[in-house]
């Protein structure tokens, strides 16, 4: 059993984490002064490009690689073009809430992680975008930016290097959607959050058409242990399709749900036997969505897999925001899945075709196999929506949604079809367990 | 402009008010970041975005009134009716009702005598059930106005509304 | 230029070029709705998904651009791009999305004004399932929504394709409209108190791929198959802009822009389109009228023309200095043409004159302040131009006869002066007038001629930009209202003096010989659209 890791956690817990002067006590922002000082933007690019850093928000993209996209100023060019990075901080899927940790517990961390990567990419300064229901968050983030900028990390010529770094902090207002980057990008133009067609790419046409790059929370944390450590160190943590610490985030039917840090690619057997103290009520797993709850669900018999990309590839799913949602027996799968469908639906932008009309059809579909009246064809018909709204969609919250409706009528399948051979759900008279 | 309540026409009229519009415009590279956050301070300040609120912010913003529109509806944290004083709201995504939110839900119906998105006949309270509030180690999550309440029991949530009684 | 195949058809495409114009310019049908060639691309209603070759799944053609591969990396060796638009992919996406569109729209074709003319209909036709698969309540949304003064929205109909939100946003840049709401419950609304109330606003009900915005003045007149239409041009300014018109029975009941690139793009203003309107208010005339004692008689066509000859006959010739005509900037050129050759033959001495009108600004978009549609085909022919306000009571000073043709000098004239254009115009020996319909100057006239409406007649028009456009009649005039160049034929004759006859034709002949830049045109050349002459300095 791996140990937790205190990396990206090493703070949390402690008196007055959120003060500057509690993160610079045990040497906050030296990996900063060290990329600034002694680092090229180039050096700093490349430690994190050979630290394969991959990101935390759902799609596993490298980070280092996403912001060589940016453009940099050409030879004999004596401005950088202008450009932005964002922070996504608008942590909404289900599941998921290891950012909500880091954001109440660790800002400066985060900021840090900003900072050297706008030195990294030379950028003019970032949007910090939290989801508008952590008003203690952004207070907490405003907060740490506030001493921040006090300190001289932020603003003119940060310490003497002659960069020159802002930091705003923007709310979301109830939209999950707004965790897609170019939807975020639009929100925080002021408009509703539909994303935006692609391409052009967030490099090429960011914030207000300026090139942008977006990483999520977790990612940002992750840059100073890289420059502190360096890129061996970071790969020495982690398996090759996930280097480095992670934020297992477990909820559900285990005894201690919780945050854990452990490294990329760990067991999720591991995670959720050891470090979750097993199923609660001490009854039998019956499923677990890995990574948030757009990732394909698993069944009981297929934990034995590691939390990396390669890993859930292997049983068809994802690693996502590795946010593990535990369903223990006493769970009937449609109605876990009626639950994740009017959560999509409801939170469609209905912009395009196929997520509009077909999330909510999901949702009809699955409330009359769960409710009565359902019928065995629905199954295939669940699917088969499902496949209608794949790949079809300007965003991924088609597939986020389809992904879970084909896996769980897949993988559960005789449940379904018992649903509509009962014509109501089979596991009514089971009281599910809960936590109250 | 339209016919604005007499409270609400006098806010959208007193310079401290105008002055945090400003200052939030003035916060971001450009004025049009400022927009949710101007609703934000409306909604707190009204408990909803009133019309008048929307004319006034598309003016100071540059935007249409029918745009501004279009972002309110958009957003659920912006409504176009007043809310009750007290916002309650209940996580009813996957992880909270595997924790219980469903017999919170149920308790809150049966305590206030309203369904989600109805509030108390005497503007007190309005229950709503909100999608994952990203704490689902500690489910089921129930949130009044800003403050976040972990794991809650129907017996907290008794005291809590006790507390705001 | 890059080298791709669509289908079974090689095509060289400009770098960057959308597969969908490609395509659409090439003969291959890609189908599209919220796709509009004026506007943005959008990408949301997914109708167009094609298959690239090497994409992991469906692109949408309005959006994906044409792009060049390195020479080593060609597919098959040559091409920059292959595109299928037949594959089973394809097929099965476009029938998904038909699906969905379908799912919660209330299939009210029955009793919807755009059936016939509706993009779902036709789609789900050549795309789409044949039954239905939602067994559910569909989503219920507002309905017959008072959306402006000329527009009615039903959202239920709506699949939210934001062609009307890009039109206000982007081309009236009046932003009226917005998608409010979200998921499955978007809707297309307006500010409280802010109607879609621009000068452009029923354009939304053109562009509108299905029933959900319509024209109020058109819903429920007639279903669109039973219409009889005509290619016509505008008259209510001199943009002209190039319009159906579209009749039922007797009555013309909607204008409708057509595609113009040099003149109106794809527009028209809500107020050239509500001439339809207007037409149904007036009375037009049915009858040549000859004013006695007891006021006017009808006459018919063979019986007014000698009496018209025989009391103009005094004023001809040498004693025509004592006649003034009075065109208009509404007649099309053939019959300017044929005012121009009654002058000539008739009354040489006479003075003619076309007054300009004007009204308000040009606006950005297609409105101009001439408010005359061939004020330039007037200029073209060497007309004299009367500025536009100014008095109208000289002209017929120390005249005894006029003619005055489809303008009313009283609407034209300042409050000021109507006084005196009464007393100037009951002052002459002899007053004709030609209309549509007996206007205040027509009731003062000694001859009142019945003149076809613009609707009902075909002739040139030339407008600000010096393009010419033909209109085409859409109704039959009654047998005794007539183009003013049909009545100038029998005049002459009956004066004795051999004219080209009443057709249009040879009138058409007679506008070539006297604008040398249609000299060697033919009436196909302006078709559809109308050409572009040469500025011309008469």
């Amino acid at each position: 059993m791996a140990e937790p890791l205190k990396l990206l956690t090493r703070n949390v817990g402690k008196p007055n984490s959120t003060h500057i002067d509690t993160y610079m006590a045990s040497g906050g922002y030296e990996p900063l002064m060290k990329a600034l000082h002694k680092m090229t933007p180039e050096q700093v690019l490349n430690e994190v490009k050979a630290a394969n850093l991959k990101g935390r928000g759902g799609a596993a993209f490298p980070a280092g690689l996403k912001w060589s996209f940016l453009p940099r100023k050409k030879e004999g060019e004596k401005k950088e073009p202008l450009k932005y990075l964002v922070c996504n901080a608008d942590e909404s899927e289900p599941g998921t809430f290891k950012d909500r940790l880091l954001i109440e517990n660790d800002p400066h961390a985060i900021l840090e992680g900003i900072l050297i990567a706008g030195w990294a990419t030379q950028a003019a300064g970032c949007f910090f975008y939290i989801r508008g229901e952590m008003p203690q968050g952004a207070r907490i983030f405003q907060r740490a930016v506030d001493q921040a900028y006090a300190k001289g990390f932020l603003g003119k010529n940060i310490l003497g290097s002659g960069f020159d770094f802002d930091v705003w902090v923007a709310r979301g207002a109830g939209a999950y959607i707004c965790g897609e980057e170019t939807a975020l990008m639009e929100s925080l133009e002021g408009k509703r959050g539909q994303p935006r067609l692609k391409p052009p790419f967030p490099a090429g046409y960011g914030v207000y058409g300026v090139p942008s790059n977006i990483n999520n929370v977790e990612t940002y944390a992750n840059v100073p242990l890289i420059i502190q450590n360096g890129a061996a160190w970071y790969t020495s943590i982690g398996t090759p399709s996930m280097p480095g610490p992670r934020l297992y985030g477990v909820s559900g039917h285990v005894k201690r749900p919780g945050i854990y840090e452990l490294p990329g690619g760990v067991s999720l057997r591991e995670i959720l036997y050891e470090h979750a103290g097993g199923i609660l009520g001490d009854r039998p797993l019956k499923a677990v969505i890995p990574g948030g709850s757009s990732t394909p669900v698993l069944r009981a018999d297929q934990i034995d897999v590691a939390m990396d990309p390669d890993g859930l590839k292997t049983v068809g799913s994802m690693i996502g925001s590795a946010g593990v949602i535990v369903m223990n027996d006493t769970v009937c799968m449609v109605k876990a899945l009626l639950n994740l469908l009017e959560f999509y639906a409801r939170e469609s932008c209905g912009q395009c075709t196929p997520c509009r009309e077909g999330t909510h059809w999901l949702e009809l579909i699955l409330r009359r196999l769960e409710e009565g009246g359902g019928k065995e064809a629905d199954v295939d018909l669940i699917v088969e929506v499902s496949e209608n709204i794949m790949g079809r969609t300007i965003c991924p919250l088609g597939d986020a949604a389809a992904m879970p409706a084909i896996s769980f009528a897949k993988q559960f399948r005789e449940e379904f079809l018992a649903h509509a051979k009962l014509g109501r759900c089979p596991m009514g008279h089971v009281p599910m367990t809960t936590v109250v | 402009m339209s016919e604005a309540k007499p409270d609400v026409q006098a806010k959208l009229q007193d310079p401290e008010f105008l002055e945090k519009i400003e200052a939030l415009k003035a916060a971001y590279p450009q004025p049009r970041t400022a927009l949710l956050m101007c609703l934000h301070l409306c909604q707190s300040e009204f408990r909803h975005v009133p019309e008048a609120c929307q004319e006034l912010l598309a003016e100071k913003l540059g935007m249409t009134p029918a745009h501004v529109r279009g972002v309110v509806t958009f957003y659920e944290m912006f409504t176009e009716e007043p809310t009750g004083k007290y916002l309650l709201q209940v996580c009813k995504t996957l992880p909270c009702l595997l924790a219980g939110s469903e017999k919170i839900l149920e308790h809150l119906e049966r305590r206030l005598g309203i369904k989600p998105g109805e509030t108390t006949p005497d503007g007190r309270f309005t229950l709503v059930a909100v999608e994952c509030l990203a704490c689902c180690d500690s489910g089921p999550a129930f949130m009044v106005n800003e403050t976040l309440h972990r794991r809650v029991s129907t017996d907290d949530v008794d005291r809590i509304l006790h507390e705001l009684e | 230029m890059p080298l791709i195949r669509i289908d079974d058809k090689e095509i060289e495409a400009p770098l960057g070029e959308t597969i969908l114009r490609t395509a659409l310019k090439h003969g291959i049908y890609i189908p599209y709705y919220c796709w509009h060639p004026a506007l943005s691309i959008a990408g949301q209603c997914r109708m167009c998904l094609v298959e690239v070759q090497g994409a992991p799944k469906p692109l949408t053609a309005c959006s994906t651009t044409v792009t060049a591969l390195p020479p080593d990396k060609k597919i098959d060796g040559k091409y920059d791009m292959v595109v299928r638009t037949q594959s089973e992919l394809v097929k099965r996406a476009q029938k998904g999305i038909l699906e969905f569109l379908l799912l919660n729209h209330p299939l009210d074709c029955p009793i919807c004004d755009q059936a016939g003319e509706c993009q779902l209909q036709a789609y789900s036709y050549t795309f789409g399932h044949p039954a239905s698969r939602m067994e559910f309540e569909k989503v219920h949304a507002p309905k017959r929504v008072d959306i402006g003064p000329h527009v009615v929205y039903d959202a239920e109909r709506c699949i939210k394709c934001t062609r009307c939100i890009r039109f206000c946003e982007e081309i009236t840049k009046t932003g009226e409209l917005t998608l409010a709401e979200r998921g499955v419950h978007t809707v297309v609304d307006t500010f409280p108190g802010r109607k879609l109330d621009n000068p452009y606003s029923v354009c939304t009900a053109d562009i509108c791929p299905v029933g959900a915005l319509t024209s109020k003045e058109f819903r429920f007149k007639e279903r669109v198959w039973f219409l009889t239409s005509a290619n016509s041009v505008c008259p209510e300014c001199a943009r002209g802009c190039s319009v159906r018109m579209d009749a039922y029975k007797n009555e013309v009941l909607r204008l409708v822009p057509r595609e113009n690139p040099q003149v109106n793009a794809f527009w028209m203003c809500d107020y050239g389109r509500l001439l339809s309107e207007r037409l149904k208010e007036r009375k037009p005339a049915a009858r040549p009228l000859v004013r006695g004692k007891a006021g006017f008689s009808a006459f018919t066509t063979e019986t007014f023309a000698p009496l018209l000859a025989e009391a103009l006959a005094p004023f001809a010739g040498k004693a025509s200095s004592a006649v003034v005509l009075v065109l208009s900037a509404r007649m099309p050129l053939e019959e300017m043409a044929a005012a121009l050759e009654l002058k000539d033959r008739l009354f040489p001495e006479a003075r003619l004159v076309v007054p300009a009108v004007e009204e308000g600004e040009d606006d950005a978009l297609l409105i101009r302040k001439d408010r005359r549609p061939n004020l330039k085909g007037a200029s073209l022919l060497g007309l004299k131009i009367l500025p536009p306000g100014a008095p109208l009571a000289p002209l017929f000073a120390g005249k005894k006869a006029a003619l005055v043709l489809r303008e009313d000098l009283f609407a034209l004239a300042a409050a000021g002066e109507r006084e005196a254009l009464k007393k100037a115009l009951e002052g002459l020996e002899c007053l004709v007038a030609g209309d549509y319909e007996v206007t205040p100057t027509g009731a003062l006239s000694r001859f009142f001629l019945p003149l076809a409406g613009w609707h009902e007649m075909e002739g040139l028009t030339v407008n600000f930009q010096g393009v010419v456009q033909k209109t085409a009649r859409v109704l039959v005039p009654p047998k005794h209202r007539r183009p003013f160049y049909d009545w100038v034929s029998r005049w002459l004759e009956a004066a004795g003096a051999e004219g080209p006859g009443p057709q249009f034709a040879p009138w058409f002949q007679r506008v070539k010989e006297r604008i040398p830049a249609l000299a060697d045109k033919a009436v196909r050349d302006f078709l559809p659209a109308g050409i572009r002459i040469e500025e011309v300095t008469p």
